[in-house]
């Protein structure tokens, strides 16, 4: 009987950055045609440009807002600016995806100098369409508040990748 | 897990007369009964036990990764020896700990990161084998339609 333990518990993204959620929509990122699943790993060069985020549901009149952040900035060992918020776009209609939306901090690519980051993707449900205002800075996010002051409830999906630095100093050792 | 550094801000964050007040008490018994003329906060203390207050506090300047527990103040140190280890008493604060602790929850990411992957994974497989079954029973149903009106 194989273990089934949910992989974003595991990897301790609930705990870290989220509570536990129930995933009601379907949520899917795909950098260069390839798609992110939980705990894969991808390089910096390939996240260089913002993916593709494809949402679900039904009804073109939800809206939702998609954060991703870096809960191991600078270094998961001593993650002092977590989460670093590298993208936030809101006002994405359900069966669209993030390009429908309104980019509200633009997208940064992940850089990590030290260790192993985990890249979150989260997604929420607006109450509808509502304003939303950029942090001052992307270092010391946090999800739960920004979630909790614009009324966006639990998640509805979340997803994430994990990336180190490509070679050189601060990587692991291969 | 806490990160290391957070288990030491909360060590160093002790107000330090908090500390000598608790030294002061510690010392207190030895006050009763107290000459009427002279509270003394400071009585004057034996030889041994003037060397032990001297040698902590002193210790508490020099090395920055030693830190007075909030709770009853250690033993005093046992006089140099040859027998003693190189790295002094608590043995929570030395680098080596440090070291240990942080190659320790290195190791535990590491290993829920495995983990992780492989209950994705998992899920990934078993959701991908429903798709194709159910993909397969589709197929054989367009075929029956097909072969029953051709």
């Amino acid at each position: 009987m194989p273990r089934e333990r949910d992989p974003l518990v595991v990897g301790r993204v609930i705990g870290d950055v989220l509570d536990s959620f129930t995933r009601s929509m379907n949520l899917t990122v795909s950098y260069n045609d390839r798609e992110v699943s939980n705990g894969c790993e991808l390089k910096p060069s390939q996240v260089v440009n913002q993916p593709r985020v494809d949402i679900g549901g039904d009804d073109l009149r939800a809206f939702h807002t998609l954060v991703l952040v870096d809960p191991d900035a600078p270094s998961p060992s001593d993650p002092n600016l977590r989460e670093y918020l590298h993208w936030l776009v809101t006002d994405i209609p359900a069966t669209t995806g993030a390009r429908f939306g309104q980019e509200v901090v633009c997208y940064e690519s992940p850089r990590p100098s030290m260790g192993i980051h985990r890249m979150v993707f989260v997604l929420f449900r607006q109450l509808g369409r509502q304003t939303v205002y950029a942090p001052g800075w992307r270092q010391n996010f946090n999800t739960k508040d920004f979630a909790e002051l614009y009324n966006l409830g639990s998640p509805v999906a979340a997803v994430y990748f994990n990336c180190q630095r490509e070679s050189g100093f601060g990587g692991r050792r291969r | 897990m806490r990160p290391m550094d957070d288990v030491w801000n909360d060590i160093s964050s002790l107000p330090s007369p908090a500390t000598t007040t608790h030294f002061q008490n510690f010392f207190a018994p030895a006050l009763r009964p107290p000459s009427p003329a002279t509270i003394s906060f400071h009585p004057p203390p034996s030889p041994t036990t003037m060397l032990t207050l001297l040698t902590t506090t002193h210790s508490d300047h020099q090395d920055p990764n030693k830190r007075l527990k909030p709770n009853p103040p250690p033993p005093p140190p046992p006089p140099p020896s040859i027998f003693t280890a190189p790295t002094a008493s608590p043995p929570e604060y030395t680098e080596k700990f440090r070291r240990l602790m942080k190659n320790r929850e290195s190791a535990a990411r590491s290993r829920a990161r495995k983990q992780a992957r492989a209950d994705e994974l998992e899920h990934e497989v078993m959701r991908l084998a429903k798709e194709n079954a159910k993909l397969k029973r589709l197929q054989k149903e367009v075929k029956i339609i097909i072969f029953y009106y051709f």
